[in-house]
């Protein structure tokens, strides 16, 4: 009850008071809470969507019978196993692409009859089961995908579909929660016959026990797998694992500068109470309620901060959702999250999350409060004192940190003992923590460099910030490293960025050396594995103007329990063209090598993940059985981070029996126009076939567009860095105010006026950011050579030349500089409303 | 010097001043006595330009000031006065020096170092330039308050208890001082006081009682 009544007179009070600087602390907290959990979600649902599409249509199917190289099967084999297990269900599946409405839908065949009951067709439901049948081209689609593209019964979807273009009618819209909601239904009689796929399946669901499981494992061919659902559901999560922790790692940096704000507000409360927690004190309040109270005061602002930042985060989660599915269906497979609604179990987790930041950010300064002793007056210099007193042990604390952090990603990038570089995030947050413990002594050195400089050039308000500053040194420090953090932030992130970007151009220019190139229109992602029609690929070849053509076949196969994507090229055209690679004479002998024996290419990420050399053998699941392959070459591959092996097509044929290609690489005569030759290609093929024909530099520009798409949440999160600091600023500048009422009249009284104290605190916010720049640029490149050489190596494998983009980075730094200067004008706004008689006592 | 006439200063439905009259010729040493509350502050703070009257007219030096704008009355105690208050106001986190620089700060004036250097001279503060306000003893800070308060060579010396905070033998001596400075350079001094002793430096004792002023 005491307890209670303190709580309303000392921290519930303050609240009131300081409404605006409350308000500030809040919507920190929510926009870095909001950040993280709308990211969160995006990727949570990413991962759902997975988990959705491997589920299929029955819930209950815990197996799943597909072909080992991610193809069509022979559905003869589907008779064999329902006589073993009735509950098994046929699915031949494709994705298609609605160049109207530029989205991908996941087409599924379905024996109908045998999955109405998992599907809910009941007939209490009626639906057109009549036209859905009959109809050859008559398709089901979600009730979620029918209102997000304004699709409704009746409508005809013009869909890009292996390589042709077909008329899909809907012949109704069905309400089936647990299917993702681009998927799309047909029979499967319909479907084998309209898109001449008879006798194919692409996988059999089935809902059995272990043993009648390892009784179908015994009639499969070695070309075909029997799956568990859920190995396959981590195996999913395992390819966007990466992406997805990577991503929540620097929105967490956000919530990070978020915590600066509450840290300060919370402190700023403690300063301010210091003589009433005196008074408390001496009249007998014990250290731990005091402790308390202030607590409670950062977990009151975390809480409702927390709040709001759910409410936030669903309106990030929404566009969060949008920037995740286009990067996770180019890069990875094609996805659709439709559900971006915050659950209850988000909202808790979220909660937690906030109020737990709270707790860290508040406890600190709450303990200030337990040093008050009961005679202390007011002097809301004391605390500054405190922490002079204790800087030296602050910077070794700084100094300890920052080696730690240096350590421990040393360790990270020396021997890679996770798959998953926790390390490098631990050691980026060390690092962060020990810049912080130095801030004040980096903050004091720039004082001092700026001193004389600021007196000559804004006189008596340059003075005054400086020694302002420099008397609440400790409390600039704080929104130094608010500032510091974003900086570092969008230093790290674009020049890590801009260093991929970099080195995907340079990719891009070694490995696409063809004149044009030709897959499936109805192919969104970077490699797909449904193949050319013959028909295409000889109307290409036979064209005059073609020199020569390079087939390309894609693949997916099982790599050391893995599945990796494997590519079949011509390894002799390709070498023949090698002049335009401008590859070292090494590598250009490797290249060549890989035609004669059994060789292979393996991208970094497979080379780091499984600490594979040049000469190291691999074995290769294949229709034939485990066969070993010698690696002869590695690379980097950016169209895929879950791990390429690159073989010559020979192989193709002899170990997989196919011939065919999911891309053509296309060289032309000397002198032959790429331009007309695309032209007359589409022309001839387009009335029967819907393709993608490109020229090089076209599927360049098309690649690094899909690479900047990737990276648009980045850049969201980076904006709302820029805020989070700015109110950061604006914060500390508010608390500069309320302490320095008494200066700021003495000013008044000494003839200062009111644009010397606007003056000043706009320099104040100028000065602090500059500091917090020059502090961020100091630490970005830091934490940017974690992130490319630690980070994106460990995840992705993918290795980085250093680019530093100064021009943006140069920009951005002068957008922040400028936002912490106009952080000054509110605060300056606010000094304005004080009244220096009030402050200034004459009796 | 200064002239106010029928000057009326209410808060609300309480008027502190009502209706004040008086004259101060240049060079005068003016002490105001009176309770709390009776208005001491409220004169000093309209004389100093740092409040505008009712109704009524100040004119100081010439100016009249009761029709000045915020932006004027800035410049007029820039240039024309010369605070001194009772808990001194010094700014804490800069030095000696930097404290009695400020009002030149604010004035953009230059090559000051000499005058700053004599007026730390002048109120004995040699050797202590370099300090921070808080390694000073309380007369020493109002030393430097007051030598803040000079070092622009206002015409006005608005002083609230100067010696309030400080011991007997201190503000005897700090009273000298700002007596003797501004006979040297012919200040108008209007010090406000609660202590007899204290009014005896002026030349004349005015009192306020029920917001009228009697001499």
């Amino acid at each position: 009850m005491t307890f209670l009544r303190l709580l309303k007179l000392i921290v519930l009070k303050n609240i009131r008071e300081e409404k605006f600087l409350t308000l500030l602390s809040i919507l920190g907290i929510a926009l870095g809470i909001g950040l993280f959990v709308g990211v969160k979600i995006a990727t949570d649902r990413a991962v759902i969507s997975f988990e959705e599409h491997v589920q299929g249509l029955n819930p209950y199917a815990n197996y799943e019978v597909v072909d080992i190289s991610g193809v069509d099967f022979d559905e003869t084999l589907y008779k064999s196993i329902r006589s073993i297990e009735d509950r098994s269900f046929p699915v031949i599946r494709v994705n298609g692409y609605l160049p109207d409405r530029k989205t991908t839908i996941d087409i599924n065949g379905i024996h109908t009859v045998r999955v109405a009951s998992h599907l809910g067709f009941s007939t209490d439901r009626s639906f057109d089961i009549e036209g859905f049948f009959k109809k050859l081209n008559a398709v089901l689609i979600t009730r979620t995908f029918s209102e997000r593209n304004r699709i409704k019964k009746g409508d005809i979807l013009h869909t890009f579909v292996y390589s042709r273009q077909y008329p899909l009618h809907v012949v109704d819209i069905v309400d089936i929660p647990s299917l993702p909601s681009h998927t799309v239904l047909m029979d499967i009689g319909n479907f084998q016959e309209y898109f001449g796929k008879s006798g194919l399946l692409t996988k059999i669901d089935i809902e059995t026990d272990e043993k009648t499981a390892s009784s179908i494992q015994r009639i499969l061919p070695l070309t075909l797998a029997l799956e568990n659902k859920q190995h396959v559901i981590r195996q999913h999560e395992s390819l966007i694992a990466s992406f997805r922790y990577n991503l929540q790692f620097i929105t967490f940096l956000a919530v990070l500068v978020g915590v600066f704000l509450l840290y300060n507000t919370v402190f700023i409360s403690v300063v301010k109470r210091r003589e009433e927690i005196g008074i408390l004190r001496g009249l007998g309040t014990k250290k731990r309620t005091t402790v308390l109270l202030f607590t409670v005061h950062g977990l009151i602002l975390g809480f409702i901060g927390s709040v709001a930042g759910i409410l936030f985060g669903q309106i990030f989660s929404y566009f969060s959702v949008i920037a995740v599915e286009k990067t996770v269906s180019a890069v990875y497979r094609s996805i659709s999250i439709a559900d971006y609604l915050i659950t209850g179990s988000d909202a808790v987790g979220s909660l937690l999350l906030g109020l737990f930041v709270s707790f860290c950010a508040s406890f600190i300064p709450a303990l200030e409060s337990a040093h008050v002793r009961p005679n202390e007056s007011s002097k809301a210099g004391s605390l500054e004192k405190q922490y002079k007193r204790r800087q030296k042990i602050f910077s070794l604390i700084g100094l300890v940190s920052i080696l730690a952090g240096t350590g421990i990603v040393y360790v990270d990038y020396r021997y890679i003992p996770f798959d998953f570089p926790y390390l490098s995030y631990a050691g980026i947050l060390l690092f962060i923590m020990g810049c912080t413990f130095n801030a004040p002594v980096f903050l004091s050195l720039v004082l001092r460099i700026l001193k004389i400089p600021a007196r000559i050039l804004f006189g008596a308000a340059g003075k005054i910030t400086v020694s302002d500053i420099e008397g609440s040194r400790y409390r600039f420090s704080v929104a130094l490293m608010s500032v510091a953090i974003s900086a570092a932030l969008i230093v790290a992130l674009l020049s890590s960025i801009a260093s991929l970007k970099n080195s995907f151009k340079d990719w891009l220019s070694t490995y696409l050396i063809a004149d044009a190139y030709v897959k499936p229109a109805s192919c969104k992602s970077n490699y797909c594995f449904d193949p050319l029609p013959d028909e295409v690929i000889s109307t290409i070849e036979n064209s005059p103007e073609v020199d020569d053509i390079g087939k390309f076949r894609a693949l997916q196969i099982d790599f050391q329990g893995q599945k990796v994507v494997a590519g079949f090229g011509n390894t002799a055209i390709w070498s023949k063209y090698r002049k335009r690679m401008n590859l070292s004479t090494r590598e250009e002998e490797s290249l060549q090598r890989l035609v004669t024996g059994r060789k292979a290419s393996i991208s970094e990420y497979l080379k780091v993940k499984y600490g594979l050399m040049l000469g190291d053998e691999i074995t290769i699941q294949t229709p034939k059985g485990k066969e070993a392959f010698t690696v002869n070459y590695t690379s980097i591959s950016y169209s895929t981070t879950s791990g390429f092996i690159y073989m010559d097509r020979q192989w193709l044929k002899e170990l997989w029996g196919m011939d065919d290609a999911t891309q053509l690489t296309v060289y032309l005569k000397e002198g032959a126009d790429t331009e007309q030759f695309i032209m007359k290609q589409r022309e001839q093929l387009s009335n029967t076939y819907a393709l993608n024909i490109v020229d090089n530099s076209t599927l360049r520009r098309e690649s690094l567009d899909i690479f900047d798409k990737s990276f648009t949440l980045t850049y969201a999160i980076e904006l709302i860095a820029i805020i989070i600091s700015m109110i950061g600023v604006i914060n500390t500048l508010l608390i500069l105010v309320f302490e320095k009422k008494r200066e700021i009249s003495i000013i008044r009284y000494l003839g200062g006026s009111w644009h010397h104290i606007t003056k000043t605190m706009i320099l104040s916010g100028g000065l602090v950011g500059a500091a917090g720049i020059v502090f961020g640029i100091i630490m970005g490149p830091a934490i940017s050579m974690v992130i490319i050489h630690v980070i994106n190596k460990i995840s992705f494998g993918w290795e980085v030349r250093l680019h530093v983009p100064f021009l943006y980075l140069t920009i951005l730094m002068v957008i922040l500089f400028l936002t912490t200067v106009l952080a000054g004008v509110i605060p300056s706004r606010v000094a304005r409303k004080i009244d220096p008689k009030s402050f200034i006592s004459f009796e | 010097m200064i002239e106010l006439e029928k000057v009326i200063k209410c808060y609300g439905k309480r008027c502190v001043l009502q209706g004040i009259n008086l004259h101060v010729e240049r060079g005068e040493f003016i002490s105001v006595m009176g309770r709390s509350g009776s208005g001491k502050s409220t004169l000093l703070n309209l004389i100093g330009g740092m409040d505008v009257p009712d109704s009524g007219r100040i004119r100081a030096d010439g100016e009249e000031v009761s029709a000045y704008t915020d932006e004027q009355l800035t410049v007029f105690r820039r240039e024309k006065i010369g605070f001194i208050f009772q808990f001194f106001n010094l700014f804490p986190n800069i030095t000696v020096y930097e404290n009695i620089e400020m009002p030149l700060l604010l004035k953009n004036a230059s090559g000051y170092n000499d005058t700053i250097e004599t007026i730390i001279q002048l109120v004995g503060l040699d050797g202590k330039k370099h300090d921070l306000p808080f390694q000073l003893s309380g007369g020493e800070q109002q030393r430097v308050a007051i030598a803040r308060a000079l070092v622009h060579e206002p015409k006005i010396i608005l002083a609230d208890e100067p010696t309030g905070n400080l011991d007997s033998t201190t503000g005897t001596t700090i009273m000298d001082l700002i007596r003797d400075i501004a006979r040297k350079d012919q200040k108008t001094v209007i010090l406000a006081t609660h202590d007899v002793s204290i009014s005896r430096y002026a030349n004349r004792v005015l009192t306020i009682t029920d917001g009228i002023i009697s001499q």
